[in-house]
């Protein structure tokens, strides 16, 4: 996501959808999501790091899927049934992201947004509701990752 | 920056794909007429339509150089339209259409390029040359003596005009590129609020029309409800400068009297046809015809192949679903309604696979090209002929085939086909003849290329092989078949030019490369004094790939079939180990490394049991070892569909991953490249 995007929706506000992983709160734009699903099984890819899970088959497609706690550097959790796949777009292709549990579909007023001043970060702006601290999340920069 | 103006990004596609199939056409007219040495008034008034289609949308896309060039073909044969038994120099008339065509094509081909526009005006002037003397006059440029010097158009307002008739001006801005093509636009857009009953001037498809409005302005005259609605429409149009409403002048200007029929400056729209009415309805060459085909995006069709795909392995989940054998209901209706849906689904799915199936006589007729050119200039008067030209491939196919036909066919007829005075000498008393013949064979399409020339010589090519050092067995074990392989290996043509092979070979290893890269496989057969046969075997269907599915630790892996020459089950004896804890299988008289999946692909409860496991002998690329799994779940076909690039930053493919596959049931097999595998497997431990 370029700069002038992220400039964009921190003056126009926009929806969000919020999610929780490791009780911090995250979210993506809505118009990044294209699914929310279940857990689907797993296809293992040898030789890619801990946090992509594997490819899963979403409607014939098969879609990589990265388990956020894992990407975040954060402790490996047990998936409950509150365990959900987000399945995101980035350019043409899609990812599954998956996180404890989703929340909810927000609106996000301007005064809410608070641009994060690390340039290139994963995490895009900070965003005040309902006294809950969250951050909105690049899923460009989460899912391509370096080596 | 691309060569074409900005802004017209979304039509380039259109236009590199709509004016290449125009001058393909144009060379399939040129070679045939030239060959029959007699060009008829048809094939003049195509030529003639290509050129000004040609010239048309290049100048839409500014590439001026491309459109003047085209219009200097034009004017060529607007001559020759014009007076049929004009007198000219062929050979020398075909070899400008030929140079005239390369160019187009080689600018279309570098349209993307950040380059300024090609220079062809040395060309133009040669072509302006020929048809001055074709007139029998020195060089003059046409167009000025054809546009008329006036600022008004006759008959502009006659007096029996009908009332409510309101009369516009349109004037486009100066930096308009084909004012005619946006009036033509207005026009249409017009045409939904009002009637408009005539335009000045009259024919906006004329070729002097963009020249006329730019000149004179656009003048339309309508009936029309509502004045206020159609003066913003015209102000609003793309590159409009100024629209207002004309108004009869009190005493008609005088030039407006003066005879001069507009179809005078628009000589190519009325000199043919002497019958029809100057005053035609304005239409295009191209409504003619009614169109009975159309274009689509090839991702358009491949979304739809892999929609058809996801729909045939969805409908093997629901029939076959679990549930169903749980509820003890009666499934006779089910049953009935499924199998039908499966007839259908089937149907579907042929349709869709002969959507994308063209006949190989797209890439057959390139190569008439490449023949006549070789003739020109090495005055072998080879003959091409075509066999099974109408089979039906894989659009993919066709494209790929292109390089590998057209090396082929150059060297039959540079190497192949001997000099005539060879010929002569030989006692050859057939014409030299190259056929490309195409076929299905199996699951195959066979295209092959045969000469009628000189053959090769086993004798020479052994001992070439042999001073090459590409030997790999004695010399008396080698078949014929084996020894025409040399041919097509690497370096075999590269020294030694003196041989008369020299050069069968060039780009053969090539060639072949680029075949196996998508399964197909090159044959080369001879016979001395008689003549070669150079033979092409590609799968049907690209991909969908016949493979060998392995249990590893509860993960699936799928080999291709062509890679594993065999499966065995191994006995404790024949597993060696070396001090480094080097593994090794003997295999009759063999010592292969053995390669444990579950080690490669870090699998923890895989089986450790060299006896309890499955073997795989693979070989590809050269190398050879035995790969260890736990079993051997089934052998299936397979749609492989490559990995997400959004995993492109992990080494997947160097380790030996090609793609995956979604299984009948939605589970999810990973395809292995056994030649990926094997060319990066670091077979020594402990490092």
């Amino acid at each position: 996501m370029s700069e002038q995007d992220i400039n964009e929706f921190c003056q126009k506000g926009g929806k969000i959808l919020s999610f929780v992983s490791d009780e911090k709160y995250y979210a993506f734009e809505v118009k990044d999501v294209t699914d929310i699903i279940g857990l689907l099984p797993v296809t293992r890819l040898p030789k890619t790091p801990k946090f992509i899970k594997g490819v899963i088959n979403l409607r014939g497609k098969a879609v990589p899927v990265i388990d956020l706690r894992l990407r975040l550097g954060l402790p490996e959790g047990e998936y409950d049934n509150r365990s959900s796949t987000i399945v995101i777009e980035v350019g043409s292709n899609q990812a599954g992201i998956i996180c404890d549990k989703v929340l909810d579909v927000e609106d996000i007023l301007p005064q809410q947004t608070a641009v994060s001043p690390v340039k290139n970060s994963l995490v895009k702006c900070f965003i005040n509701a309902n006294n809950k601290n969250i951050s909105l999340l690049d899923p460009d920069i989460l899912v391509r990752t370096n080596r | 920056m691309p060569k074409f103006e900005s802004g017209m990004e979304n039509m380039a596609d259109m236009f590199v794909f709509e004016t290449g199939d125009l001058l393909e056409k144009l060379d399939e007219i040129l070679m045939r007429t030239e060959q029959e040495d007699s060009i008829s008034s048809d094939d003049i008034n195509e030529i003639f339509r290509t050129m000004h289609t040609i010239k048309g949308s290049a100048a839409m896309m500014s590439m001026h150089n491309m459109s003047t060039l085209a219009h200097s073909v034009e004017d060529l044969f607007y001559i020759i339209r014009e007076d049929p038994t004009v007198k000219y120099d062929k050979p020398a008339l075909y070899e400008l259409l030929f140079s005239a065509s390369d160019n187009l094509k080689s600018e279309l081909d570098s349209l993307y390029d950040d380059a300024p526009l090609t220079d062809f005006s040395e060309l133009e002037n040669k072509i302006h040359a020929f048809a001055a003397t074709m007139k029998g006059q020195p060089a003059t440029d046409s167009s000025d003596t054809s546009s008329a010097d006036t600022n008004t158009y006759e008959g502009l307002f006659p007096d029996d005009e009908k009332e409510g008739v309101l009369t516009y001006k349109v004037t486009y801005s100066e930096s308009c590129a084909m004012p005619d093509m946006r009036a033509l636009v207005l026009l249409r857009a017009l045409g939904k609020m009002c009637e408009v009953i005539k335009t000045f001037p009259e024919d906006l498809d004329a070729d002097n029309a963009g020249d006329e409005i730019s000149k004179k302005g656009l003048y339309i005259k309508l009936i029309t409800d509502d004045p206020n609605g159609v003066l913003d429409l015209m102000k609003n149009a793309v590159n409009v400068d100024k629209a207002e409403q004309a108004k009869k002048p009190e005493q008609p200007a005088n030039a407006a009297k003066k005879p001069q029929p507009a179809q005078k400056s628009a000589p190519e729209k009325s000199a043919p046809k002497p019958a029809q009415p100057a005053n035609a309805v304005p239409k295009k060459p191209a409504e003619k015809h009614e169109q009975s085909m159309i274009s689509v995006k090839l991702d358009k069709l491949n979304r739809l192949l892999d929609l058809v795909a996801e729909i045939v392995i969805t409908e093997g989940s629901v029939i076959s679903s679990p549930d169903l054998k749980k509820a003890e209901i009666n499934l006779d209706r089910f049953n009935k309604s499924s199998r039908e849906l499966k007839k259908l689904t089937d149907e579907l799915q042929d349709v869709v696979m002969s959507i994308r199936m063209v006949p190989v006589s797209t890439a057959f007729q390139k190569m008439n090209r490449v023949v006549r050119d070789m003739n020109q200039k090495l005055k072998k008067n080879v003959t091409l002929v075509f066999e099974g030209q109408e089979t039906e491939v894989d659009k993919s196919i066709v494209d790929i085939l292109n390089d590998p036909l057209m090396h082929i066919v150059r060297n039959a007829v540079d190497h192949g086909i001997e000099d005539p005075e060879v010929r002569a000498k030989a006692g050859k008393t057939e014409p030299a003849t190259v056929t490309l013949s195409a076929g299905y064979d199996s699951n195959e399409v066979v295209i092959s290329c045969r000469d009628n020339g000189a053959g090769m010589d086993t004798a020479k090519l052994m001992a070439k092989a042999k001073k090459n050092g590409m030997l790999t067995k004695p010399e008396n074990e080698y078949t014929d078949k084996e020894i025409f392989n040399f041919v097509v290996a690497a370096g075999f043509s590269t020294n030694d030019k003196i041989t008369e092979y020299s050069g069968r070979g060039v780009g053969m290893d090539v060639v072949k490369k680029n075949l196996e890269k998508v399964g197909g496989k090159l044959y080369v057969d001879s016979k001395f004094g008689e003549g070669s046969v150079f033979t092409i075997r590609i799968p049907l269907s690209l991909s969908i790939l016949d493979v060998l599915s392995v249990d590893v630790g509860g993960e699936n892996f799928s080999l291709p079939v062509s890679a594993v020459s065999e499966a065995f089950s191994c006995k404790a004896e024949s597993f060696i180990t070396d001090p480094e804890g080097n593994e090794f299988i003997m295999l009759r008289e063999k010592c292969l490394p053995l390669i444990r999946m579950s080690d490669h692909f870090d699998i923890p409860n895989a089986e450790k049991d060299v006896t309890k496991g499955i073997m795989l002998c693979c070989k590809d690329g050269g190398k050879e070892a035995v790969l260890m799994a736990d079993r051997i779940t089934v052998d299936q076909q397979v749609v492989v569909k490559p990995f997400s690039p959004l995993l492109d930053a992990y080494p997947l493919k160097e380790s030996g991953m090609a793609g995956c596959s979604v299984l009948g049931d939605g589970s999810i097999t990973i395809i292995l490249d056994m030649k990926e595998f094997l060319g990066n497997y670091d077979f020594r431990k402990g490092e």
